[in-house]
């Protein structure tokens, strides 16, 4: 069994007295998409914010290829090949696609294989190149927002909450996408609240509420009891 | 109007290549002024950590021949030890791991001296050898005794000892049987005897010590005669005794030393009276002084034996049967047959006598008297002992030891040695050592056993000549001078102290530190997860 990509232990992390993290375990293989589902709340955004070093855990270990790695930095990260897709977007409303994407030229990928990679990927964004991102529709904003993150060249996507404001077509149409880049190898952690379309894609899939993992296995496993279990851990 | 430079004028010369010089004269001057200081302070730092004698260079006056006291001592040793009738009994038998098995000493008094000075005294009415008396409480422990019994220790002896809290004490032990010890900053003394009043030392023959009338020695012997109790008891029948006083003594004054030991017997009777013998005195008498090395005088005295009635003289020949002048072991050939075949053997030891510049010890008794009873258990007939212990059932645990010592009792023979009026003196002196440091050499003043160095006075002060008793140390404490070899290897030692600690610590590090981020024992860092 090859080390797995990402592998969190028992990890704890807290909104000053607030906990929100308490004692996740969960293991992403290489190569593999992995869903990470659960109700509103559950600690599924801030586990990705501490596994991409914009938040510090309290207790717990984070292992990235069978290293262990403390205290590093989000933008350390992604040099090496950890890259977050964050909830919302976050694009740059005033600039265009392309300037949005030329953006990722000054991390040292060249602007036109920044486009390359870009276009070929959402052929959508090439027809709106010179439009300012502030006017894309939601589905093209998420679309600009993976296609930056796939321009530095990822090992691990994190991708959170993809599906969010967007309306079912354009969601498959981006779980196409992402089952693109993860057969080009990329390992993909996909947080979402709804979770057909991620069972759909994933490998594995995991449940998370209350700031724990109570629940892994193989999609159509986790598909048959997440009811239960999400509305076992709400109650 | 001229522009050329006038006499007092600076030129440019002066104020650039000039001044510039002055300015590398200042600059030198203020170097060497902080050179300077900083050696001045360097100086005085070594000054403040150097011992005293590095600070003064002026060596204190080395003490000179005649100042250096030739008869004051630096140190001394004394012992003492009086037993008027010391009892050894030889049997394997015995499960005492000692040799001799049993030991009793009578009217035991032992004095040791030593430098400072400090000094102990003992007596005790029945000593019972060290083994016993020294480890009562843990005979007790091993033969399950109660702890009330041996946990003070035994019981029958007095003792003092300067310094100390108890300087002096007196005991009892029997009614008028009376031992005292006393110990003091000159003299220290044990005394036992069988009277009320105080006993002094023996005359040991050097004409110094002594009373004027030796008879006055023995008038607390013959006081105490009639009413003396035999400590023994019952077993008087075999050694019975009247009158036994010992005196161990040591006096110290800072030039001299004396240990004397005294054992008195007034009468003793042994084997029911068979062998009598009386008046015995022994005084044997150590001094001890770097100018006039060791001496050694005794006094052996016995007043007159009879044995099976026959009655003999002591004297410079050994005993006198009679007007016949036939020394012991010469007791008349019948006599002495009589008692081999008793298993009686007496003997009249030779003082032993060994000095060595001030070194000095001296050894005497009276008489030996060896009562072998192998001849007389020859005799007796086998007790059936092996018939009663095979009808004995099997005993518990370790009780089953009782057969052994039953069937033992069968070749129990028992060799019993006495020794009358035992006295062993021995005293030492050494001269002040002497460790090269000149000055800081004191003594320590007389009496009080303490040593001064800081504010002793020279060696060659009559108060130091006369009165010193301490041993003599050189002030050699603090660090080493600056510049001195043992200074060079303290700092190498310290630098290379902290080198190994760094390199530990460096290495602890990268033994467990690296481990220690992680309770996995991965490896800590950020991987390139698109190489990895």
């Amino acid at each position: 069994m090859s080390v797995p990509i990402l592998e969190v232990v028992d990890l704890h992390a807290a909104y000053g007295r607030i906990e929100v993290l308490r004692g996740v375990d969960l293991t992403v293989p290489r190569g593999a998409v992995v869903a990470l589902l659960g109700p509103n709340g559950a600690g599924k955004s801030t586990l990705l914010k501490v596994i991409s070093g914009q938040m510090e855990q309290t207790s717990g270990d984070i292992h990235l290829s069978g290293v262990h790695v403390s205290g590093a930095k989000p933008d350390d990260l992604a040099r090496v090949g950890l890259t977050t897709v964050p909830e919302g977007r976050s694009v740059f409303p005033n600039l265009t696609v392309e300037e949005n994407l030329l953006l990722m030229s000054y991390a040292g990928v060249s602007a036109d294989k920044v486009y390359d990679t870009a276009y070929s990927y959402f052929p959508r964004l090439y027809e709106r190149a010179f439009q300012l991102a502030g006017t894309l529709s939601g589905g093209e904003q998420q679309m600009l927002a993976m296609a930056r993150a796939l321009s530095s060249d990822p090992a691990l996507l994190l991708l959170d909450e993809l599906s969010m404001g967007l309306a079912p077509l354009i969601v498959d149409e981006l779980y196409d996408t992402v089952v693109q880049i993860a057969d080009s190898g990329v390992s993909i952690l996909v947080v979402e609240q709804f979770a057909r379309t991620a069972l759909e894609v994933a490998d594995y899939a995991a449940v998370m509420t209350g700031g724990r993992i109570v629940a892994t296995g193989e999609p159509d496993e986790i598909n048959e009891i997440m009811a239960d279990v999400i509305l076992g851990g709400a109650a | 109007m001229s522009r050329g430079p006038r006499k007092n004028e600076k030129t440019l010369y002066d104020r650039t290549v000039v001044g510039r010089a002055r300015s590398v004269t200042r600059r030198s001057k203020r170097t060497a002024a902080g050179l300077l200081a900083f050696g001045l302070l360097a100086g005085g730092t070594a000054v403040g950590v150097a011992p005293a004698h590095a600070a003064t260079p002026t060596p204190t006056p080395a003490p000179t021949p005649a100042a250096a006291s030739a008869t004051a001592y630096g140190g001394f040793t004394t012992t003492a030890t009086a037993s008027p009738l010391k009892l050894e009994i030889f049997e394997p038998a015995i499960p005492i791991p000692t040799d001799p098995q049993a030991e009793f000493d009578f009217s035991y008094t032992r004095v040791l001296g030593g430098s400072g000075p400090a000094t102990t005294a003992r007596s005790s009415a029945l000593w019972p050898g060290a083994a016993l008396g020294e480890g009562l409480k843990t005979f007790g422990e091993q033969l399950g005794l109660p702890g009330a019994l041996t946990d003070n220790g035994y019981p029958v002896q007095a003792n003092a000892g300067f310094p100390g809290d108890v300087t002096q004490q007196s005991q009892e032990f029997l009614p008028g049987m009376i031992g005292r010890v006393e110990a003091g900053d000159k003299r220290t003394t044990a005394k036992v005897s069988y009277t009320s009043s105080d006993v002094s030392d023996g005359d040991a023959g050097d004409g110094k010590t002594g009373s004027a009338n030796p008879l006055d020695a023995l008038t607390g012997l013959l006081g105490a005669k009639s009413g003396s109790p035999n400590p023994l008891g019952t077993l008087g029948l075999l050694i019975d005794f009247d009158g036994m006083t010992s005196v161990s003594s040591t006096d110290y004054d800072g030039n001299t030393v004396v240990a004397t030991a005294t054992s008195r017997i007034g009468e003793l009777r042994l084997l029911g009276g068979l062998i009598k013998l009386d008046g015995i005195n022994v005084v044997t008498k150590v001094t001890s002084s770097l100018a006039g090395g060791a001496k050694t005088s005794q006094t052996v005295d016995v007043g007159g034996m009879t044995v099976a009635g026959q009655k003999f003289s002591y004297g410079p020949a050994g005993f006198t049967a009679l007007g016949k002048n036939t020394p012991i072991p010469g007791i008349p050939a019948s006599a002495a047959a009589l008692l081999k075949k008793l298993g009686v053997a007496i003997e009249v030891p030779k003082p032993e006598v060994s000095t060595k510049g001030s070194t000095g010890s001296l050894s005497a008794e009276a008489v030996r008297i060896t009562l072998d009873t192998k001849p007389l258990r020859s005799k007796l007939p086998q007790l059936p002992l092996d018939k009663l212990v095979d009808k004995i059932p099997p005993l518990p645990g370790q009780a089953n030891l009782l057969k052994g010592l039953l069937l033992s009792l069968n070749t129990i023979a028992p060799k019993v040695v006495l020794h009358l009026g035992s006295a062993q003196a021995s005293a030492d002196t050494v001269s002040l050592v002497d460790l090269g440091g000149g000055a800081g050499t004191a003594t320590g003043a007389a009496g009080t056993g303490s040593t001064d160095l800081s504010s002793a006075p020279p060696s060659d002060s009559p108060q130091a000549a006369g009165t010193g008793t301490g041993v003599t140390k050189q002030v050699a404490d603090g660090l080493p001078p600056l510049r001195s070899i043992p200074m060079l290897l303290l700092l190498a030692g310290l630098a290379l102290a902290g080198g190994v600690g760094w390199y530990l610590r460096n290495a602890g590090l990268l033994l467990f530190g690296g481990a220690a981020g992680c309770a996995y024992g991965l490896k800590v860092g950020i991987p390139d997860l698109r190489k990895a």
